[in-house]
């Protein structure tokens, strides 16, 4: 087993003594590189009071290469589709190597409290999202209390 | 002045002096691995990384351009050695020596540090011996230069070449002519210089992400043909059918002059269409859902194309007039995407089609396995997992 990288060390360690708020982040213990990953979803969006699960996952490459993240928890988002892949430039075509576990959850956070249906992620969420957002806040809102609630 | 802040620093708290090298302290740490730069190298925008950090971020993707991690810029210019940095790195190392000399217990033994300092002195000065910095990115690449007195256009500083501002996604952002890989984007050109929210403007309601400069022209005098050619056939039909309906009218027209299928303006559609037929949409799972999303797509298109026109340039939208193109504006490819992307009720895992299920057990895969990387070298380094179905990717 290749060590872990220092910096991941050092990563997991401040996500744990200085956690972001409404975001927790836990490695796995017989996979460090695998992290069970939950966030709140943001005040005054559709996902309040909604607690989504994700899995979050360093490649050997990381950080030249991005985490890889998704929702566990289905979510009605624009930029998330049923394999609760995320449409998110920090994860793709905009990763940078000083970007971390913390500015990518809290990136994912900030996709919550602002979809953006205009982002090329083609799936009929977007489209309803434009055509009837009232709707479409609403079913966003259902789901979270049928799906996102945090387990007893 | 150099007195002063030596008077004022002598004088201040214990506390102060400590907040104070600590701050410079920190100076010294790079932001790719969270650790001290043994080797600070500094980008021409002015930000520190180790030289293997940077290097290894260089060589990692080979099909983007050279970018800053802090700050995005694009890196035309190898970086240099801060011997400043440098200096102050070698002062604590100083510090940290006279510490393990001075220790009779063994306990502070600082061999691991040393040791990682010695082997990153090594590696830069090797490289640079085999005139090898950075992989070499910088002397087998060129970069994209424009000269706008001139045409304006994209070239290869290598060979010259001509660079399509799609080449980036075309061919890997790589010399089509020469082969080198360009270190900097596309840019330049008033017609398609990206702004600053990465997204670039649009010549006479054309996404210019879409085509190239020639094809744009090509499209316009078409454009321009259609529309003294449209005027002339009204006139023609006005002139012989006044007294015909709409319907034979429109279809003669749209048999002459084919127009791409284009879905409602569903912004100035909105207010007619939320009442009637929104509230089923997403319980919608009969067998036609593929064709629902397709069709919903195109119409998503059409939004982003007439948005873009109307707040850009503040024209009226022209494209309706488009003659169609097959393979030119790209549907073809999004639409075998778009499968994965229905979001239904019962959208579990287990109905997910098989691509999906490809891409899921290669998540789990790299995931779930045990880390048993040193033995296992027959699995693919950088075998990826595509978190993102991006149509743009394929
Ligand atoms: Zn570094
Ligand atoms: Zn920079
Ligand atoms: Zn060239």
């Amino acid at each position: 087993m290749a060590s872990l990288p220092k910096r991941i060390i050092k990563e997991t360690e401040r996500l744990v003594s200085d956690p972001v708020p409404g975001i927790t982040a836990e490695p796995h213990d017989d996979n460090l590189r695998y992290f069970s990953v939950t966030i709140e979803g943001p005040e005054g969006s559709p996902y309040e009071h909604g607690i989504f699960d994700l899995e979050l996952f360093l490649p050997d490459d990381y950080p030249m290469e991005s985490p890889k993240v998704r929702f566990l928890t289905k979510i009605y988002h624009p930029n998330i589709d049923r394999l609760g892949r995320i449409c998110l430039d920090v994860l793709k075509t905009n990763w940078s190597p000083a970007l971390q576990i913390r500015t990518v959850l809290l990136s994912i956070q900030a996709l919550l409290a602002s979809p953006n249906p205009n982002d090329p992620l083609a799936n009929d969420v977007a489209e309803d999202w434009i055509k009837n957002e009232t709707g479409a806040i609403a079913t966003a809102k259902e789901w979270t209390q049928k799906y996102a609630q945090a387990k007893e | 002045m150099s007195n002063t802040i030596h008077a004022v620093v002598h004088r201040s708290s214990d506390q102060c002096k400590d907040q104070l090298l600590i701050k410079f302290i920190d100076t010294l740490m790079c932001s790719i691995c969270q650790d001290y730069m043994f080797v600070p190298m500094m980008t021409a925008c002015g930000h520190n990384y180790c030289y293997g950090c940077l290097k290894s971020w260089f060589t990692s993707n080979e099909t983007t351009e050279l970018s800053c991690p802090q700050c995005r810029s694009s890196v035309g210019s190898e970086p240099n050695l801060n011997s400043v940095l440098q200096q102050g790195m070698n002062c604590l190392v100083e510090v940290m020596k006279q510490e393990t000399g001075d220790d009779d217990s063994g306990e502070k033994d600082y061999s691991s540090f040393f040791d990682a300092i010695k082997a990153a002195e090594i590696e830069y000065k090797a490289d640079k011996d085999d005139n090898n910095l950075f992989g070499s990115v910088f002397s087998n690449s060129a970069l994209a230069v424009v000269d706008e007195d001139d045409d304006g256009i994209a070239r290869c500083s290598n060979c010259h070449w001509e660079l399509d501002p799609d080449f980036e996604e075309e061919d890997g952002n790589v010399c089509p002519h020469c082969n080198v890989r360009i270190r900097n984007r596309v840019t330049g050109g008033n017609s398609r210089s990206t702004r600053e929210d990465g997204t670039r403007r649009t010549r006479e309601g054309f996404d210019s992400d879409e085509y190239s400069d020639g094809e744009l022209d090509a499209l316009e005098d078409d454009l321009q043909r259609y529309q003294r050619d449209s005027d002339r056939v009204i006139e023609e039909f006005s002139a012989e059918e006044s007294a015909d309906n709409e319907n034979s009218l429109t279809s003669q027209f749209n048999r002459r002059f084919p127009v791409p299928k284009r879905g409602r303006d569903l912004f100035n559609d909105e207010a007619e269409e939320a009442s009637s037929d929104e509230d089923d949409s997403d319980k919608d799972d009969n067998e036609n859902d593929e064709d629902e999303i397709v069709t919903g797509y195109r119409k998503k298109r059409s939004i982003h194309h007439s948005s873009d026109v109307e707040q850009e340039d503040g024209r009226p939208n022209k494209e309706e007039e488009l003659p169609h193109q097959p393979g030119v504006d790209g549907e073809e490819e999004i639409d075998s995407d778009l499968a994965s992307f229905i979001v239904n009720d019962d959208g579990e895992v287990s109905e997910v089609t098989s691509d999906d299920n490809d891409i899921l057990d290669d998540f789990r895969d790299e995931d779930r396995t045990p880390n048993d990387d040193a033995t296992d070298t027959s699995s693919p380094r950088r075998k990826r997992f595509q978190v993102i179905l991006d149509s743009d990717d394929e």
